[in-house]
């Protein structure tokens, strides 16, 4: 699904963004990019992805130190 | 010696001149305060000279080593810091108009240490606007690179790389969230780290991108970046993901060789079609001098590295968008630059769903780095599949998801994948292209924690090669200059 001009600008709206016409396209390509980016690594990943947790790049208990 | 000759110098040489009393740090700073204000009309590499602050810092420092209170290898040398960081003598802008005047009562930890190590703040340096890459217009001037004025250093560090690698200071501290210290330090033929997430204090700065952003330095050896991460490294409360471990003196570490290392080549990195032919040249034959210097060279795989860049793209500039939207972006969004509003807006954008699906992912791509070094010491990689751009570029095409997985991920692939591993990571240069003059680096990696063993084998690397001892000719002919 590719998100249309007027669905930036409802979504821009909900997080309390005017956008100007002249920016439109530019947040809609890169929106839609991202988005697409995220299913394609859904479809990469696949059944790993549900095996790890989305947690920050710390070791608490690293095994490297 | 003369000025130029001075400016040549590392910031180790320059530094046992003074521990010596053969150089005053008043001399020091004096020089590269004057180069500042003849090259950095050009550069544009410097956004704020503390001048008045540097000059009483030189006397301190000269006072002390007269006395016999030689603090350490960095008393009296002099260093810039990217204007994301902050100090109390100068204004931090971030690159932004709007915050020209924006004075913080704090310094970084960063600044901080390197103070306390005696070393001589000189000022802030230029950088993409709110230090995201892709910044289509400059408030302070667009920084070029002292190698070929018609191009970029590459961002987002882009004045810190300039400024060093022109002589313009001894060393510089950058901040990488997915490169912005490796890359200008390939592009400006200099030594950059990317230091282990959680090794060096993020306190006192914009630093939004919370689970990516690190600091690290920008030096002309391998040596000397060791000498500053001693300083800049460790614990740091005022962090809440600084990590309580033991500081090594990774300077111990310079052996000057690799004999009993594993080193695995990166191949789906290193063969990339994105690669240009002189990078992939240059690149092969580093692999074959850490190889004659006793490396086991392997090759391994890393089959997730390009998906790294939309998960750190999205899921960081996510966190920093949101920071900022709250802060700026909402009421001063014009006054934004083009190129860096509609990235920050795009990511505002983003559904929780599809960021917490980047995060999980992101540590299925860390899993992958990091099994790695169950088998080899360390990898290595090409730093950038092309010199540096040219300055004056727009913003990046995207009106097809071809064009992010192409020029967008091509782009980025080598660093990001090291940023989401949390890994530390090197670029030392290793070659000037055959068109341009442009310098060109590589990458070492090693599991977290483990700098010791990317500055072991960058420094093996440079003892047999010189790459690092080459400069910049700095007295660009007038129409250049234009």
């Amino acid at each position: 699904m590719t998100l249309s001009h007027a669905d930036i600008r409802v979504m821009a709206r909900a997080v309390g963004l005017e956008l100007p016409d002249s920016d439109i396209a530019d947040v809609a390509a890169r929106t839609n990019a991202l988005l697409q980016a995220v299913t394609d690594v859904e479809n990469a990943f696949g059944a790993r992805l549900s095996e790890h947790e989305p947690i920050p790049p710390v070791y608490p208990t690293n095994p490297f130190h | 010696m003369d000025d130029d000759a001075l400016a040549a110098l590392t910031l180790g040489e320059q530094s046992a001149l003074i521990r010596d009393r053969l150089l005053s740090p008043v001399e020091l700073t004096a020089t590269h305060l004057a180069r500042i204000e003849a090259l950095n009309p050009t550069l544009n590499a410097y956004i704020t000279v503390t001048a008045e602050h540097a000059v009483a810092a030189a006397q301190t420092a000269a006072d002390e080593i007269a006395q016999g209170l030689y603090r350490g290898p960095l008393h009296g040398v002099t260093y810039g810091v990217k204007d994301q960081l902050f100090t109390k003598v100068a204004p931090t802008t971030l690159a932004w108009h709007v915050l020209r005047d924006n004075h913080v009562p704090t310094d970084a930890a960063a600044v901080e240490r390197m103070d306390d190590a005696g070393a001589i703040l000189l000022g802030k340096h230029n950088l993409d606007q709110f230090g995201k890459g892709g910044a289509t217009s400059w408030d302070f001037g667009e920084p070029k690179n002292p190698w070929n004025l018609r191009h970029s250093p590459t961002g987002s560090s882009q004045g810190s790389a300039s400024a060093v690698a022109a002589g313009l200071c001894s060393a510089a501290i950058g901040e990488d969230t997915g490169g912005s210290v490796r890359m200008p330090a390939a592009a400006c033929g200099l030594v950059g780290l990317r230091p282990t997430f959680g090794r060096v204090s993020r306190f006192g700065g914009y630093l939004f991108g919370w689970t990516a952003d690190t600091i690290g330095p920008f030096t002309r050896t391998v040596k000397d970046n060791a000498l500053l991460l001693e300083v800049l490294a460790g614990y740091d409360p005022r962090d809440p993901l600084s990590v309580n471990c033991p500081v090594p003196r990774y300077t111990e570490a310079l052996t000057g060789e690799l004999t009993g290392l594993r080193i695995g080549v990166v191949t789906n990195l290193a063969t990339s079609d994105a690669l240009r032919d002189d990078v992939k040249t240059q690149f092969d034959a580093a692999v074959d001098t850490l190889r004659s210097l006793g490396a086991t060279v392997v090759a391994v795989e890393l089959p997730s590295a390009a998906y790294a860049v939309p998960l750190l793209m999205l899921t960081s500039d996510v966190d920093v968008a949101t920071q900022l939207l709250r802060q700026y972006l909402r009421g001063q969004y014009n006054e934004v630059d083009y190129g860096v509003r509609t990235r920050l807006a795009a990511a505002a954008l983003m559904p929780a769903a599809a960021y917490a699906t980047a995060m999980q992912a992101r540590a299925v791509v860390r899993a992958e780095v990091l099994a790695q070094f169950h088998t080899v010491d360390c990898l290595v990689t090409p730093m950038t599949p092309q010199p540096a751009p040219t300055v004056g570029r727009k913003i990046e095409p995207l009106s097809s998801p071809e064009d992010f997985w192409g020029a967008v991920v091509k782009s980025r692939m080598f660093a990001y994948p090291f940023s989401l591993a949390n890994t530390p990571a090197l670029s030392v240069p290793n070659g000037l292209t055959d068109a341009e003059g442009l310098p060109i680096g590589f990458q070492i990696i090693a599991a977290p924690f483990r700098e010791d063993l990317v500055y072991r084998v960058g420094h093996a690397y440079e003892q047999v090669t010189e790459w690092h001892t080459r400069r910049p000719q700095t007295s660009w002919p007038k129409e250049v200059n234009e």
